[in-house]
């Protein structure tokens, strides 16, 4: 990076930890006040921050693993790094929700008073245990301690608990009978299909940034690694109108109402514009057109994998603005009690912080994470 | 014409009222008249003296039926003065003090509305308020309003709708910490110094019945939070104060009705039961056959809100 780009990037996340720091400071302050989710939208921004952060952490992780299983050698050099930013979005993740909790010193309660009944204990549990097999991996591979043999073993844990973690985050939504749209069988095979696309999307993306030489060396694994996840890109907007075209034939049906608020409501650009355009037709067509450029993957990776915070925006909300009762609104009246939402600064702000600090985060634990030449992994006899 | 009926018999009466009034007393003119309504006003009279004394007759009637009920109502279980036994809300206390000598475990409180009774008053939303000294956002009980037909044939339904108390609660098994449950009798509660406040349970019930505490007073953004804001309330028959800019519980936490069970305890019925203006809720023991509350759930006319769910709800509606 050149000296001046360097100042730029350093003076956005200063920019950006400041307001993430008063954002953070005005929730310690004055709790959920400034927050505007209420009782009928109770979860706003921030968890769909959580889904997002904790599946882009785990669909990373689970490329390091798949690589491992099937001993992938071309792919060994992204892994660590991988790693590191799977680590990282998991506890990025993790800082958000428990800005979301009412009582915040409480957030460890899962753990002490689990109910084995609650899918949500479920999803907190698994992402711990991501995060720590996640951690432990990565110290085992930077200190060299994890021999080649044990790699496919490893993998195949990580792909279990990747898995695991990924369906029971969609199964979280996908179990409330209260809201159609969230009910519904595909939510876990939706959420594990997002879960890697980002992940993979984000590994994509640091590879073009990261092994300049791996282009050079190895133009066919970027492009296969392209090509996966255009695969991927499709395979969630399969699955997407499969869900939504089913209640818009007949135009009937309770979640009827919340696909149509998805596609034609006030927010429609976040899903025309945001998830397909921005996040599936460029990146596809970036990959597909320059299959071999070093750029056209980064920029693709980058927006599929960012974009995709859309979807899972369009995944949290549009669930609950649809009325349990036909007149519950006006029923009894309070801003808390209304079926509209959109985020305040402070929600933002908060958001922007843990945003912020991962990437600092990132580039502090890259020391400690050195990037193996892939001219390395050539000499090793990687294919 | 049907034999015996006099010539005008079996018309419909087309007449406004007003000329129907005017040829009435055009009729009654004459002296045989006059005596006919002095007998009239003679039976009235009567009648008004014997409705006054039935009470009291009742009264002393019931009390000699129920030897143990002035020993079982002791204080403060005693019944409120001023409520004249054959009242159903008195009829209800019975229920509920008998109820009460049973073990916990025993009791299955349900609450029955009836919804050709409710006049949408909300003095059972503003008593419930009142009685948990609810914030704003918080709402235990919201009364829904439904205008159904189309001008002239319309109509206005009203749907008081608290905690449905589900015997199958879907609010129960999502909550990671296990701060809310079900309980022995029925009521589903939850436990202020437990819950995380995820919102959750607020997310999982399929009635809106829960909302959360998210710390807002009514004098935010005035020079003072006024002493009604700041005094406590006794849910769950503790005493919780809520302070500006505290999250101590209740703050951030989700909230709901719990039956008035700091009420019960106490021998009285929930707050949203003793002020219905219409007399339109109902509550009791539907293990006691001879509660008011087993009788009504015999009715033709019970209903369930989204019965399709399973959820099983334990407030039923007379439709």
């Amino acid at each position: 990076m050149e000296k001046s780009s360097k100042w730029i990037a350093w003076a956005i996340w200063l920019i950006a930890m400041a307001w993430g720091v008063f954002g953070v400071s005005q929730r310690l302050l004055y709790g959920e006040l400034q927050a505007n989710y209420g009782s009928y939208i109770p979860w706003g921004l921030w968890v769909a921050g959580k889904v997002y952060l904790v599946g882009l952490g785990v669909g990373t992780s689970l490329f390091v693993w798949i690589v491992y299983a099937f001993n992938l050698k071309r792919y060994w050099p992204l892994a660590q790094q991988a790693l590191l930013v799977s680590a990282i979005a998991l506890l990025m993740g993790m800082a958000v929700i428990s800005f979301d909790l009412g009582h915040i010193w409480r957030a460890f309660a899962p753990f002490y008073r689990p109910q084995f009944t609650s899918l949500l204990a479920w999803a907190t549990w698994l992402t711990v245990i991501n995060l720590a097999y996640v951690v432990l991996v990565l110290y085992l591979d930077v200190a060299s301690k994890m021999e080649p043999g044990s790699r496919r073993i490893v993998g195949w844990i990580g792909i279990f608990l990747g898995i695991a973690f990924s369906g029971c985050n969609g199964a979280e939504f996908a179990g409330l009978i209260a809201h159609p749209y969230w009910n519904s069988t595909l939510g876990p095979i939706l959420s594990i299909a997002g879960d890697f696309l980002s992940g993979f999307a984000l590994v994509l993306f640091l590879a073009a940034c990261s092994y300049k030489d791996l282009l050079k060396n190895d133009a066919e694994s970027l492009s296969l690694l392209s090509r996966v996840v255009v695969g991927l890109i499709v395979l969630v907007l399969v699955l997407q109108w499969s869900e939504y075209s089913i209640s818009a034939w007949y135009g009937v049906g309770q979640e009827t109402g919340s696909h149509k608020d998805v596609l034609f409501g006030s927010s429609w650009y976040l899903f025309w514009i945001g998830q397909l355009l921005i996040g599936s037709i460029i990146p596809a067509v970036l990959f597909l057109w320059q299959p071999a450029r070093r750029a056209a993957a980064g920029l693709g990776g980058l927006l599929a994998a960012s974009a995709y915070f859309v979807a899972r925006y369009n995944l949290v909300l549009p669930g609950q603005t649809t009325p349990t009762f036909e007149g519950l609104e006006n029923a009894y009246t309070d801003s808390r009690l209304t079926f509209s939402y959109s985020p305040s600064s402070v929600e933002w702000a908060v958001l922007v912080f843990c945003v912020a600090l991962g990437i600092g985060m990132f580039f502090w634990g890259r020391r400690l994470v050195p990037l193996i030449k892939t001219s390395l992994i050539a000499q090793k006899g990687g294919r | 014409m049907l034999p015996g009926m006099g010539k005008d018999q079996g018309k419909v009466d087309l007449e406004r009222p007003g000329v129907r009034q005017k040829k009435r007393e055009q009729g009654q003119k004459g002296k045989q008249h006059r005596a006919e309504r002095r007998d009239l006003l003679r039976k009235v009279l009567v009648g008004a003296v014997a409705a006054t004394c039935a009470p009291l007759a009742f009264q002393r009637n019931a009390r000699a039926s129920t030897p143990d009920a002035g020993k079982d109502m002791a204080r403060p279980l005693d019944a409120p003065k001023g409520l004249a036994d054959g009242n159903i809300l008195e009829r209800m206390r019975h229920d509920l003090l008998r109820a009460l000598k049973k073990p916990v475990s025993e009791r299955k409180w349900v609450m029955i509305i009836d919804q050709q009774k409710c006049i949408g008053c909300c003095a059972c939303n503003l008593s419930c308020n009142t009685e948990n000294n609810l914030p704003p956002g918080v709402v235990y009980r919201p009364v829904l309003r439904q205008e159904v037909g189309k001008y002239p044939n319309v109509r206005r339904i009203f749907t008081p709708k608290p905690c449905m108390h589900c015997d199958n609660p879907p609010c129960v098994p999502v909550c990671p910490v296990k701060a809310t449950w079900k309980r022995e009798d029925g009521v589903v509660v939850v436990d202020y110094d437990i819950c995380i406040g995820c919102r959750n349970c607020l997310e999982a019930c399929p009635y809106s019945a829960r909302t959360a505490d998210f710390g807002d007073f009514y004098g935010m953004g005035t020079p003072e939070i006024m002493p009604y804001e700041t005094r406590p309330n006794y849910e769950y028959s503790k005493e919780w104060r809520r302070k500006p800019h505290s999250d101590d519980s209740p703050v951030g936490n989700a909230r709901k009705c719990q039956f008035c069970l700091h009420r019960l305890r106490e021998g009285m019925l929930p707050a949203c039961v003793t002020t219905c203006l219409g007399g339109a809720t109902y509550f009791g023991d539907y293990n006691d056959k001879s509660s008011l509350v087993h009788k009504l759930l015999g009715s033709s006319r019970v209903r369930q809100l989204k019965p399709e769910l399973g959820t099983q709800p334990s407030v039923f509606y007379l439709t």
